[in-house]
């Protein structure tokens, strides 16, 4: 008997359920229920519900009473209401003129005025009328990425539903039968709709929790932009120069640290919506473990433990591990070009060149690069100063390459990249500062008598 | 035919002898007079008094202008004095001025004696005769002489114009062409430091020889395109100082700034009637007309008298009786054959001639106006807005693509790329501002009564 046939007959058996279906819903009847037949299969390691519990008696999920709300950093959680048990969320497509980080902005396409969209968050078994009102120039509509659903509620322009013309707001309802990092994204138009960021999480939690719960949980969407220096609109046609490298559409330095105390349990819910990449994303100072992908939680046998874990474009994954190592950790992608911001090609190679000689032919030949002020000194051509304010000598709405300040000085990373900063306390509502380095604990230039106690010879 | 009577000593009296001092003062007064208008026409002093020919030095006068630079109305006056066609043409008022005067003197009366040595006296006749048509034909030859000298006064102001404002092209020609090279040097600099660049990027190995190769060629064209440009700066000053009759630099500098974003202003509404009340060529014309319908309106008989016609008076000794007899000459051509009138139709040919010459050349001034003054204001408003928007968006395209450079999106070469086009911009303005000053110049020389050349190569019109 599988979950649905069995919610199927309680629900068929409930009147109350059936007014309320009846009433609200000419797309959900009893019928399309009945005809939920894909979610017949839901394997056990993405639900804690037994496949025979009566999801209508269930009472809708609270936040902070049944679940501990994950955090988005740079983002923020999708309000809803409950309706007749029934968990309402309203999500706006429009444009947004979004901030990447100081300095870069861009018309993007949002939800309900943030990129990406607010996290939608729920309790499994949760029943969910999800409205979606299109403020977009173009027709859309919004795909419940990885989670089981009547095909009708599927989202997909053309196939399982006809587009939501501007204007026009569709609603879509469906019973949380899983719990998981789940994402949502347009799914019309995607190619361009999702390079301009139409896209959001959707975390669903586990209804009764197995194992160690997390003390903090903190999800990330990654995304992928073409902004070209200068400009202030993605370009949708890009397939491979993607330049603005994103966490939660954040591009370091416009990323937020994450925090843990020392011993805490952490879990990162890691989703990838780029358009065309792949990030294996590392962690500085620790160990974790992929506990679960959007297919459900993995068994404890199939984890080993990790320091990098690709998460690949249209899924999720869910890392965990104890924050066990003080200090300012990266947690970023290792593809090198994703720790760079705006990085431009098709330069000539510099290496092997004393770099002071293309200053110094542009001074003098070119007198508007003298009166510029010019040359930094630094072979950065006057980028790395401070990264979070572009130079007056870049184009405006433009960020730095790399970098962004830190303790000792400049940090040659920004894209796809923030800090873990464990620490013993936390103190509430600070910010935590920079790591204070134990005592002869940080590398510095070696002492002449280490070196010649060593037999070290420069 | 002998002529037998006559009182000699009262034709003598016909003779009005002319001095040479009043010669002079006859040539002196056409100088003055052209000099005058000179002045009302283009403002300028304009002091006649000119060095020795064949001198090696300009004349004090100009020695003093050369002194300490010379603007545009300086160096004209340095021209007026030393210029040798100028003087030339001044000389040439002098001949006409001369023929002038001739013109109204009769002709020397004409002695003869004719002896026959026989028996038993000698046949002597003597004779004093004036030529007849000299008489009658004086006033005519005075005012044709008037309308040689009213052509050639005519032809010395319209060269002075002429070269007045060759004058003005010149240094304009040479500010312009100085501020040319000083474009093709900064464009040849921006293509060596590309070189040195490349020759920097070989040696680590990072690009081709092919990158080289292209880059030196580029930098050996801009290199060709400066020294032609600096050649041309010698030559432009070349130009004005032939212009100036120097025979050699005395090194003045030219001190009229006419700064880039200085533009012509438009020109008067009145100008075609201006030019029209000023032209010296349809003076020379009208002149030309004058006489012609002189010739033309004499009655036929003037023609028929000619050259032989006189009268006058004879003395003669009888060889018979050795007694003297006096008497009257007259000789005439008797009108059978020439009546008179096919040189009276001649001249009619002419005067017509000269009236469709001249309205010819009314036509053709009017339009040559209109067709400068359409000119100057095209390439005025071209100029400006090559000034106002070509380069000013140029110069922004050069900092926007530093800002590119600076944010490491494209590299240097780029830069001295677009440094290349904006020098090759600023060259297209200047082309244009100078094309458009060229022709106000034009423009104000065809007010002053000269006509400028036509088809004159243009340098932004790809002349
Ligand atoms: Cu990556």
């Amino acid at each position: 008997m599988s979950i649905t046939g069995s919610t199927q007959r309680k629900v068929t058996m409930n009147s109350n359920r059936r007014q309320l279906l009846m009433a609200g819903s000419a797309v959900l009847s009893a019928g399309a229920l009945a005809r939920q037949s894909n979610t017949n299969a839901t394997p056990a390691h993405n639900r804690t519900l037994s496949r025979d519990t009566d999801l209508a008696g269930l009472t809708p999920g609270q936040p902070g009473v049944d679940y501990r709300p994950v955090v988005t950093p740079n983002g923020a959680a999708l309000p809803f209401k409950v309706i007749d048990g029934v968990k309402v969320f309203h999500l706006v497509a429009e444009e947004v003129d979004h901030e990447f980080a100081r300095g870069l902005r861009a018309h993007c396409y949002g939800f309900n005025g943030r990129v990406h969209g607010p996290t939608i968050e729920a309790l499994e078994g949760d029943r969910v009328r999800i409205y979606v009102t299109n403020r977009l120039k173009v027709p859309t509509s919004v795909h419940w990425h990885g989670i089981l659903l009547p095909n009708g509620m599927d989202g997909v322009g053309g196939l399982t539903q006809r587009p939501i013309e501007p204007g026009e707001t569709f609603r879509y309802e469906f019973p949380l039968l899983q719990h998981g990092t789940y994402m949502y994204h347009s799914h019309h138009d995607e190619m361009a709709q999702m390079a301009m960021g139409l896209m959001g999480l959707f975390v669903i939690h586990p209804r009764y929790p197995q194992g160690p719960r997390p003390d903090r949980e903190y999800a990330f969407l990654l995304s992928e932009w073409k902004i070209t220096v200068g400009s202030r609109r993605p370009d949708p046609n890009e397939m491979g120069d993607f330049n603005v490298l994103t966490l939660n559409a954040r591009t370091a330095p416009g990323t937020e640290a994450i925090v843990a105390r020392v011993g805490e349990r952490v879990r990162l819910r890691i989703g990838n919506l780029s358009g065309m990449s792949h990030h294996p994303i590392h962690l500085h100072g620790h160990t974790f473990e992929v506990v679960a992908t959007d297919g459900g939680t993995l068994p404890d046998t199939a984890r080993w433990p990790e320091v990098t874990a690709l998460v690949p474009t249209g899924s999720t994954r869910d890392f965990e591990f104890v924050a066990d190592n003080p200090g300012d950790w990266p947690l970023h992608c290792h593809m090198t070009h994703h720790v760079m911001t705006q990085m431009g090609h098709g330069l000539p190679i510099l290496d092997g060149v004393d770099p002071t000689l293309f200053d110094a032919a542009l001074e003098r030949a070119v007198p508007a690069y003298a009166s510029m002020g010019a040359a930094s000194g630094d072979g950065m051509s006057g980028h790395g100063q401070d990264a979070d304010e572009a130079p007056a000598m870049s184009p405006p709405n433009s960020l730095a390459m790399v970098g962004m300040r830190g303790p000792f000085g400049f940090v040659t990373m920004g894209g796809m990249f923030t800090v873990l900063k464990v620490r013993g306390s936390l103190p509430e509502g600070r910010d935590v500062g920079w790591y204070q380095h134990p005592e002869g604990t940080v590398s510095m230039r070696a002492d002449p008598k280490d070196l010649a106690r060593d037999g070290i010879e420069l | 035919m002998r002529a037998r009577f006559g009182r000699a000593a009262l034709c003598a009296l016909l003779v009005v002898p002319i001095g040479c001092a009043q010669l002079e003062r006859r040539r002196t007064e056409e100088v003055r007079r052209v000099a005058d208008e000179v002045g009302q026409r283009t403002a300028l002093v304009f002091p006649p008094k000119w060095a020795e020919l064949g001198a090696h030095e300009p004349s004090p006068q100009a020695q003093a202008l050369l002194a300490d630079g010379l603007d545009d109305d300086e160096a004209i006056r340095v021209a007026l004095l030393e210029n040798r066609s100028i003087r030339a043409a001044f000389e040439r008022l002098g001949v006409a001025a001369y023929d002038r005067v001739r013109a109204g003197l009769i002709a020397n009366p004409l002695f003869s004696a004719t002896v026959l040595l026989q028996d038993p006296f000698p046949d002597v006749e003597l004779g004093v005769s004036q030529p007849l048509v000299d008489l009658f034909r004086r006033s005519l030859r005075m005012d044709l002489a008037d309308v040689e000298l009213d052509v050639a006064r005519a032809a010395v102001l319209e060269h002075l114009v002429r070269v007045s404002s060759h004058v003005r092209e010149a240094t304009l020609a040479c500010r312009a062409q100085l501020e040319r090279a000083r474009l093709a040097q900064e464009t040849a600099l921006a293509a060596r430091e590309a070189e040195g660049l490349t020759i920097a990027l070989h040696k680590a190995g990072n690009v081709t020889d092919l990158e080289l190769s292209t880059r030196r060629r580029a930098r050996a064209l801009a290199d060709l395109d400066s020294l032609e440009a600096q050649a041309l700066v010698v030559e432009r000053r070349e130009d004005l100082l032939a212009l100036l009759g120097l025979s050699n630099d005395p090194g003045f500098e030219l001190t009229t700034r006419l700064e880039l974003d200085q533009l012509p202003a438009a020109p008067a509404a009145d100008l075609e009637s201006r030019v029209l009340e000023n032209s010296l060529g349809l003076a020379q014309l009208e002149a030309r007309l004058r006489g012609a319908q002189a010739r033309a309106g004499l009655p036929r008989s003037f023609n028929v008298l000619g050259n032989n016609s006189a009268v006058g008076i004879g003395a003669g000794k009888d060889d018979v009786v050795g007694s003297w007899g006096v008497g009257p000459i007259l000789s005439v051509p008797i009108p059978i054959f020439d009546t008179g009138a096919s040189m009276q139709s001649a001249a009619r040919a002419e005067a017509l001639a000269w009236l469709a010459e001249r309205d010819g050349l009314v036509r053709d001034l009017a339009s040559t106006t209109r067709r400068l003054a359409a000119r100057q204001a095209s390439l005025s408003e071209r100029a400006a807005l090559a000034r106002s928007e070509l380069l000013s968006l140029t110069r922004r395209v050069v900092i926007e693509t530093l800002q590119q450079y600076n944010s490491m999106q494209i590299g240097a070469f780029d830069v001295l790329h677009e440094r290349e086009l904006e020098l090759k911009h600023s060259r297209m303005a200047l082309d244009l501002w100078e094309d458009a000053w060229r022709a106000r110049i034009d423009l104000d020389q065809l007010r002053l009564g000269a006509r400028p050349e036509t088809h004159r190569p243009s340098r932004s019109m790809g002349g």
